[in-house]
């Protein structure tokens, strides 16, 4: 073969690859093909299958997606806490699962969290997540650790690693990130109060002053 | 089969051999991409794209799984260009047992799809589409492309 032609040849395959390259490199780290924008909206109400806490007949809800490996979601965890046990005649507060891919542990801790559920201790697994968040987060045995905190919780192990390896609890996991995409989440953590996106409170008294005018203007 | 393997000759074998691998090398590397750079990945079929993608199976020896397949489709391709441009025989047969590897880690992939994760990712299964269809011309260059 002749010089020319070689040339061509590997001319043109570093040229294909460069654009290849280059196009996945815009496709993957661009908005996604179809942004989902629902005006600010959350797609889905809060339903008796959500976990939900607080106020019985609350005048404000609020609904975060969150992703338990996430250091800012756990930053907004004390904030929520103090705000459902002052409000907790008014305000309904409700954590859907949002882990993100790039958070190794996210998934199992929503697993876990979910596990202890089905024992009627979600939001105990889900305070000590959160609160020891620094433990198990770059850990290559997260999962190892949350059944330590489910033999803390009293927890029936046995039936806890059933159950955080069952198909429901993956099902009811992505089903939450599936509503968060269609309420156009992207980012964690994400609020809605009264069901309308909720800029992230850069303080307490922020997101107290929020909730005082929700309970005053509905 | 044996008219069918006759009607192809080694430049249609060579054409299709290198669109696949291209084909192949865009979808491990957008998987890539999408690992490094974070976020959701859209599924367009299914839902279990972020499952199988932050599974801990992600990963072997620390290198992400989308990782190896770039490298094994870029393998594929530049060792058909070298065929193609020095006709050495050496890298024609290197051919067979390249695809039968991406082949037989492919069937492994699956397995840990729906057994140890629960949860398929239409990337991956494209992926694994596509080696299949490699390592079946693999199999055809023995045929199609003989010493001159």
């Amino acid at each position: 073969m002749d010089t020319q032609k070689r040339i061509v040849i590997w001319a043109s395959a570093v040229l294909i690859i460069g654009i290849i390259a280059v196009g996945a490199w815009s496709i993957a780290t661009g908005p996604t093909t179809t942004p989902i924008n629902n005006n600010g909206l959350l797609s889905e109400e809060v339903t008796a299958s959500d976990w939900t806490k607080g106020a019985q007949n609350p005048k404000v809800t609020l609904v975060e997606y969150s992703d338990f490996q996430c250091p800012a979601c756990a930053a907004y965890f004390e904030m929520v806490e103090q705000a459902v046990t002052e409000y907790d005649d008014r305000l309904s507060f409700t954590y859907r699962h949002f882990p993100l891919a790039q958070h190794k542990n996210a998934q199992s801790a929503s697993y876990a969290s979910e596990a202890a559920g089905k024992q009627g201790k979600f939001w105990e697994m889900h305070k000590m997540i959160f609160e020891q968040q620094a433990d198990w987060a770059e850990k290559n045995n997260a999962s190892e650790i949350f059944k330590g905190y489910a033999q803390e919780l009293k927890l029936d192990l046995a039936r806890y690693a059933t159950d955080v390896a069952s198909t429901e609890i993956k099902d009811a996991v992505s089903h939450d990130r599936d509503t968060g995409l269609r309420s156009g989440v992207d980012s964690t953590p994400s609020f809605y109060l009264n069901g309308k996106k909720m800029q992230n409170p850069r303080s307490y008294d922020e997101l107290k002053a929020l909730i005082e005018f929700a309970i005053v203007n509905g | 089969m044996n008219t069918l393997i006759s009607k192809i000759t080694p430049t249609l074998l060579i054409i299709l051999i290198l669109v696949f691998s291209l084909m192949g090398f865009s979808d491990a590397l957008f998987l890539f991409i999408k690992k490094i750079a974070g976020g959701p990945i859209p599924c367009f079929i299914g839902t279990g794209c972020d499952t199988v993608a932050s599974s801990p199976y992600s990963n072997i020896f620390g290198i992400p799984v989308a990782l190896y397949g770039v490298a094994f489709y870029l393998l594929i391709g530049v060792c058909t260009l070298f065929y193609l441009d020095t006709k050495k025989m050496f890298f024609a047969r290197l051919l067979l047992p390249l695809t039968t590897l991406g082949f037989l880690m492919s069937l492994y992939f699956i397995y840990v799809q729906k057994f140890l994760i629960g949860a398929f990712c239409v990337y991956c299964i494209i992926s694994a589409i596509i080696s299949t269809i490699l390592f079946v011309l693999g199999i055809v260059s023995r045929y199609v492309i003989r010493t001159p």
